[in-house]
């Protein structure tokens, strides 16, 4: 069972959202704030009807929907015209399956034949008259009126859904969540609820059923009892006793909590909290099918990040896991190709990388797909040295430092630049590649030159033969003595200076760096950095 | 080979609610669905479950006819010919929507608020069947394996098309009914009149030439005594007879014509349920079922109140005279396991049964 496109209209951040997803696992990535976090609430919304732990249906108020939305919607009104009421409106399509056959049908906005579930959060037709009036107050509105509207739940069969009747079961892992403590409790109880056997169920809150007859027994119990009967008549005129509360259907799983050798696991640390649930939630075959986890490296140390992580691809199978993270290391160790770069639109998947560019990026953990990804532009230069020269030729042009500008000065070996663009080209990011000619500047613009038409891809090289690396280029731009000053060397011969540079590379690019006059840059420098 | 969908045709008293019940119940590997025409007959399905099995077991579905095809067969595709949602059912007398043509989609189906008229159900599923290539049909099929569709004999106009698209899928059909009690028409609609009321069994026939189903005929009644049969059974003179199974003998079992003065004392003797052809019959004893509502009812003893053709039946035994409300006179006959008696005028000397007191 597998969710294969969710479309999101006007739900929080997000307004109108179209995302595929594969088997297996899919990792969301993204800047902040483009609603990573909302998708996965979405999808938890749409399959169990669900808000913050609670029946969707007492937790809806204004800010559900989606605020730009929300302000053109009171536009409207207040400049005379009478639009539509406004909805949210979630839709999951999931695969073909011979077992979801009951959920499958046309119902749903692309017509598309599969199985699937819709839920709407929508004007009830009961209160159309109120819905009216208030809306005839054009003065008084400000928001939507959540308090006409309710949730319509349907699989694309057009039957309307029961939390029993609901194709697919997800746990949402979202440890930044974990804010108070009646989320936290709610949590922790899951563990419990949602990974047990219905048989399991059922055998305990029998068992804590029995308890509670046992201490009615109690002999203890027994005599308060008889003493507070004598009281009839005082109180009441019917007979007073205790016991203890009998009449919720199974409440077992209010007072039943799992624990960690013999620790509650309320009071376990967040993040082995977390590491417990994705693992039951891997075990549990029948409790769930999908795994939503938010941002799994919150809580956790780099080891156990790994160990999770490690445990999430062995254990994987048939489940399919929707995660979203900002942690490059998650990115490369769960693989590249399961990523989904998303921009609150729309996503593109990585998984359309040629394989040799895929195992390139797999055999690196930690490295800097994601910041290159995520910068608004990435400079890619072939070491620390001209990363330095680079950063001081930006703030020379721009008065800042890159970073403050989004964008990111990434020092890679030269012979990754055609990996990083094969990227690049697929997510259509804006990328700088700056490069030595190694004294063959045809042979450069050879090497690159199916980028050549592309907007997004620079590549910045001296069209000088003679110089080969950015040394020579530095010393030719600044001239001798200029450089000798920043220095403080006194190179008579530019062949001797340039040798000198070249074998104290960091050293040199540091002083250059921090020197505090102006310093020349070569002409594909400037190019780059402009 | 013989087609593994089945009509069977079973006699009044014969034990079809349990017949099915059990061998759907019996059957685990195979996932049913019980398809009736009423609420009370689904309800009485499902407590016939919970009597064999305890409870309506995973495997098995109950729906009544238009639950069943607004479900199944209409929403999961209505977008194919209707841009909205069809919410209920509009209940109508006779037929919906005279004159407007089918091309008026909106108007031709749906009354107010988007509700389809109860008698257009069956020809919109046949329509989106035949707009999407049977989508609604694979649909089903991926979710049951065996469909049972009750009182069978009351299925009319574009109700046979849908059975019929059934029938041609990979899920096996099972329609069990009585084409004598065929007194009720699930379906208003010109298409079909060839087939209504009793001669559905044309129609039974017809497939089961085409090999697209094999009938079997259950000839027996758990309910009726021989006499009641038999007498029940020469309104049908083309069908093969009916054997009773219930040999309990009381001293007063069988068919007897009751003279119109003497219906206070046999009344009092035998404490009969008193059946009428409808509310125009007058003076009445007891509290009176009419004919129709009566169907799947069982009583120890009845007493029938005739309308003209059945009162001049019993007097000469011409079926001629029976009128065209043989199904009904039928259902009313096969409703008492002991005895029938049926109020003929003062004047009686004989017919079709012994004058009461004999």
């Amino acid at each position: 069972m597998t969710i294969d496109r969710v479309i999101v209209r006007n739900f929080k951040g997000l307004k109108e959202t179209n995302l595929t997803f594969g088997k297996g696992v899919n990792i969301l990535v993204g800047d902040n704030e483009t609603g990573k976090s909302t998708v996965l609430e979405a999808i938890n919304l749409a399959l169990t009807k669900q808000l913050n732990r609670r029946d969707a249906g007492y937790e809806l108020h204004p800010f559900l929907f989606n605020q730009s939305i929300v302000q053109e919607f009171v536009q409207r009104i207040q400049s005379g015209s009478v639009p539509s009421p406004l909805e949210i409106d979630i839709e999951v399509y999931l695969a073909n399956d011979p077992a979801l056959a009951e959920h499958k049908g046309t119902n749903n906005s692309c017509r598309a034949d599969c199985p699937g579930v819709r839920l709407r959060i929508e004007l009830d037709e009961n209160f159309r008259e109120e819905y009216q009036a208030y809306i005839a107050d054009t003065k008084r509105i400000r928001t939507v009126p959540v308090e006409f509207y309710h949730v319509d739940w349907r699989n694309f069969a057009d039957q309307t859904l029961t939390p029993r009747s609901k194709p697919l079961r997800p746990a949402l892992v979202d440890p930044s969540a974990l804010t108070n403590t009646y989320a936290a409790n709610r949590y922790v109880l899951e563990l419990a609820r949602d990974f047990l056997t219905r048989m399991q169920k059922v055998d305990l809150a029998l068992s804590y059923r029995r308890l509670r007859e046992v201490f009615q027994s109690d002999a203890n119990v027994a005599a308060i009892n008889k003493e507070l009967a004598k009281q009839k008549g005082v109180v009441s005129d019917r007979n007073l006793s205790v016991a203890l509360d009998m009449t919720a259907r199974s409440n077992w799983d209010t007072s039943v909590t799992p624990h960690l050798d013999d620790l509650p696991l309320t009071l376990v640390g967040k993040g082995e909290q977390t590491a417990v649930k994705v693992r039951l939630a891997l075990a549990a075959s029948e409790a769930c099918e999908l795994l939503l986890i938010e941002e799994p490296e919150t809580h956790q140390s780099p080891g156990n990040l790994n160990r999770l992580l490690a445990h999430i691809s062995e254990r994987v199978g048939d489940k399919q896991v929707i995660l979203t993270t900002h942690s490059s290391f998650v990115l490369n160790k769960l693989g590249v190709d399961a990523t989904i770069m998303f921009d609150g639109n729309t996503g593109v998947r990585l998984r359309d990388l040629p394989d040799s560019t895929k195992r390139y990026f797999m055999k690196l953990p930690g490295h800097d797909t994601l910041r290159m990804v995520l910068a608004r532009r990435a400079i890619l230069v072939e070491g620390p040295s001209d990363e330095l020269v680079v950063q001081r030729a930006y703030k020379q042009m721009h008065g800042k430092l890159p970073l403050e500008h989004q964008v990111e000065v990434i020092s890679v070996n030269s012979l990754a630049f055609k990996r990083f663009l094969d990227i690049a080209v697929l997510l259509d990011l804006d990328v700088t590649v700056v490069t030595d000619n190694d004294g063959d500047p045809e042979k450069v613009r050879g090497k690159y030159a199916k980028h050549s038409n592309r907007k997004n891809i620079k590549v910045c090289y001296s069209r000088d033969a003679g110089l080969r690396t950015l040394e020579p280029s530095l010393v030719a731009v600044n001239g001798r003595e200029a450089i000798n000053s920043i220095l403080g060397t006194n190179y008579t011969d530019d062949g001797a200076l340039v040798a000198h540079m070249a074998a104290n590379k960091a050293d040199v690019a540091l002083k250059l760096f921090e020197s505090t006059g102006d310093l020349a840059v070569p002409e594909y420098i400037q190019d780059a950095v402009s | 080979m013989p087609s593994v969908n089945r009509i069977i045709l079973a006699s009044a008293g014969s034990g079809k609610t349990t017949t099915i019940v059990s061998e759907a119940t019996r059957e685990r590997g195979v996932r049913s669905a019980l398809v009736t025409y009423t609420n009370n007959s689904e309800t009485e399905l499902r407590s016939k479950a919970n009597e064999i099995v305890g409870c309506v077991p995973p495997h098995l579905r109950t729906a009544t006819w238009f639950g069943f095809l607004l479900q199944q067969m209409v929403r999961p595709y209505q977008h194919a010919i209707y841009p909205g949602r069809v919410r209920g059912l509009a209940f109508v007398n006779g037929m919906s929507a005279r004159g407007i043509r089918e091309t008026n989609t909106q108007r031709h189906y749906f009354g107010q608020h988007g509700d389809i008229y109860v008698d257009k159900v069956s020809k919109f599923a046949c329509k989106l069947i035949r707009e999407t290539g049977g989508k609604p049909v694979k649909r089903l099929a991926q979710i049951v394996d065996r469909i049972y569709v009750d009182e069978a004999q009351d299925l009319a106009g574009y109700d046979l098309d849908l059975i019929e698209n059934l029938l041609d899928s990979d899920i096996d059909v099972v329609l069990v009914g009585d084409h004598r009690q065929a007194t009720f028409k699930t379906n208003q609609s010109r298409k079909n009149s060839r087939y209504r009321k009793e001669r559905i069994i044309d129609k039974f026939k017809d497939w089961q030439v085409e090999g697209k189903v094999t009938i079997e005929i259950h000839n027996h009644s758990y309910r009726c005594v021989q006499g009641i049969c038999d007498a029940a059974d020469k309104l049908f003179p083309n069908v093969e007879g009916t054997i009773s199974r219930n040999h309990a003998r009381t001293g007063h079992d069988g068919v007897f014509l009751v003279r119109q003065r003497d219906v206070d004392t046999y009344v009092d003797r035998f404490s009969p349920q008193t059946l009428r052809y409808n509310r125009g019959k007058k003076n009445v004893p007891g509290n009176p079922f009419n004919f129709g509502e009566a169907k799947g009812m069982t009583f120890e003893r009845t007493l029938i109140f005739p309308h003209r053709p059945l009162e001049t039946y019993c007097l000469t035994g011409k079926l001629a005279d029976a009128g065209k409300e043989l199904s009904k006179i039928y259902v009313a006959m096969t409703r008492a396991r002991q005895s029938v008696g049926v109020v003929v005028p003062n004047h009686t000397t004989g017919g079709i049964a012994p004058v009461y007191p004999t």
